[in-house]
């Protein structure tokens, strides 16, 4: 059973990312030893589509649940119908969040927590009439972006498969 | 020919230069507004319009029957638009360009074309000009497909004027390329010439002639002038402040109505433009010819 965390570092005392579709990378994390991988995030320097890529990729890595600060619309509804639990609103080192999570300390959520592209950095363009930037910061610093959402992903899901497995 | 008018900065006078020179110019003229997201011109030029037509972009439908879950159409997607999860297939028509790679690449067949609004285009004549716009859905991203299917109607037998959207992104490329000449409308402030600049490097990366026209001239500072001198970028009209230009454009009215004897610097304009425009045509055969008989 594994769980990914959102990462500012790659080992265990570096503290949580509070963004999950721009985090710097994700530790993937089996609670009962303590082993983990880490995984630069390739979602990171994206314009848009970071959440539901980087929720793609946990889904792959057969995650059983994310422990994180922010979600957006996209990646939450990504990882919901991936069966993913979400923990969010986090914060702290790594460990401590595992450490809490497996206390039963934590209630998992399926909405977002934040509008699309909250994690992008200072100087993302909020789509107003001047220079219409795009800018993808991708640094890998805490930056609390200003992304006003440009669009509340509303996507459409098809297939059997019911996707609120829980293990 | 086809001219397109950009600027940068907005609010510097695109759509002021570019509904009054086709009024000037008038018979044989086409004035596409591709300012797709507000669209202004046919305040202006008033034409009366013959009916909308509203239009669409493919997005995937995936037919849940026949899928098997295989992940392709995910992995060849570049915007994410589609993801494929335990499953389920999401699919985000926001975020999707419209490329047809998923439904290409189905091995399955299971993803059809199905549609998601754009927006409209409208047409309309006015005083012997034909006028067409776009106006952009609300709440879509997207402008470039909008833009380029008001550009569909170009006439090359006609002088076709396009205005274009502020800024120097993929809307602003996608109604300046291609086109014969780029005018640029500026005004000499900070602001307006750091975005002049951003938008002359945009048209040369396009490698197309361009000339300048500075609105409210007679205010600010000189270094929009400089900086043209620095670049041998021509300037080929100059505006004045006058508040009655501004008073005209607040009640919509033509500033060639108001105040004809601007009529006669528009048509000085055009062709200052046509010179421009066919000089930079020779000097590309010139080019051309010279390449040819190099031994």
């Amino acid at each position: 059973m594994k769980i990914a965390i959102s990462s500012s570092g790659s080992r265990l005392d570096a503290q949580l990312d509070p963004r999950f579709g721009r985090c710097a990378c994700f530790l993937i994390v089996d609670p009962a030893d303590m082993r983990y991988e880490v995984f630069d995030n390739q979602s990171a320097t994206q314009s848009s589509g970071a959440g539901i890529q980087a929720a793609q990729f946990l889904a792959d890595k057969n995650v059983s649940a994310v422990i994180t600060g922010h979600v957006g619309p996209n990646a939450a509804q990504t990882l919901t119908a991936a069966g993913i639990d979400i923990f969010a609103e986090q914060q702290g080192s790594i460990k401590d969040v595992v450490n809490r999570y497996k206390s039963g300390a934590l209630d998992p959520t399926s909405q977002s927590t934040v509008d699309s592209h909250f994690g992008m950095g200072a100087g993302a363009g909020t789509g107003n009439r001047r220079g219409q930037s795009q800018g993808a910061s991708g640094g890998h610093g805490m930056g609390q972006g200003v992304g006003r959402g440009m669009r509340q992903g509303a996507g459409r899901s098809t297939g059997r498969g019911g996707g609120m497995r829980r293990r | 020919m086809i001219v397109s008018i950009a600027s940068g900065k907005g609010g510097t006078g695109k759509t002021t230069v570019a509904t009054n020179l086709a009024q000037s110019v008038g018979f044989g003229v086409q004035l596409l507004d591709c300012d797709v997201e507000e669209p202004n011109a046919h305040l202006f030029i008033n034409p009366s319009f013959e009916g909308s037509q509203t239009v669409f972009l493919p997005v995937p439908e995936v037919d849940e029957d026949r899928c098997t879950y295989c992940g392709k159409c995910a992995e060849i997607c570049q915007f994410k638009a589609i993801a494929v999860v335990a499953q389920n297939v999401l699919v985000f028509d926001d975020l999707c360009h419209s490329c047809g790679g998923c439904w290409e690449i189905c091995p399955e067949s299971a993803i059809q074309e199905g549609r998601r609004e754009l927006g409209i285009i409208q047409k309309g004549r006015s005083n012997g000009i034909e006028f067409i716009h776009g106006r952009l859905r609300v709440g879509e991203a997207m402008s470039p497909p909008l833009i380029k299917m008001v550009r569909a109607f170009q006439d090359f037998n006609k002088l076709t004027i396009i205005d274009a959207p502020p800024g120097t992104s993929c809307p602003v490329i996608a109604a300046m390329k291609d086109t014969d000449f780029v005018l640029l409308v500026t005004e000499p402030t900070p602001f307006g010439l750091h975005d002049l600049k951003l938008a002359v490097g945009a048209a040369q990366m396009l490698d197309i002639p361009m000339g300048l026209v500075i609105n409210r001239s007679d205010l600010g500072d000189d270094r929009v002038r400089e900086y043209a001198r620095q670049e041998g970028l021509p300037i080929l009209m100059e505006i004045p402040f006058d508040r009655r230009v501004a008073e005209a454009y607040s009640k919509g009215e033509m500033l060639v109505e108001v105040m004809p004897r601007w009529k006669d610097r528009f048509l000085a304009l055009y062709d200052k433009i046509r010179h421009l425009s066919s000089q930079q045509t020779q000097n590309t055969k010139n080019q051309t010819r010279k390449t040819k008989h190099r031994p």
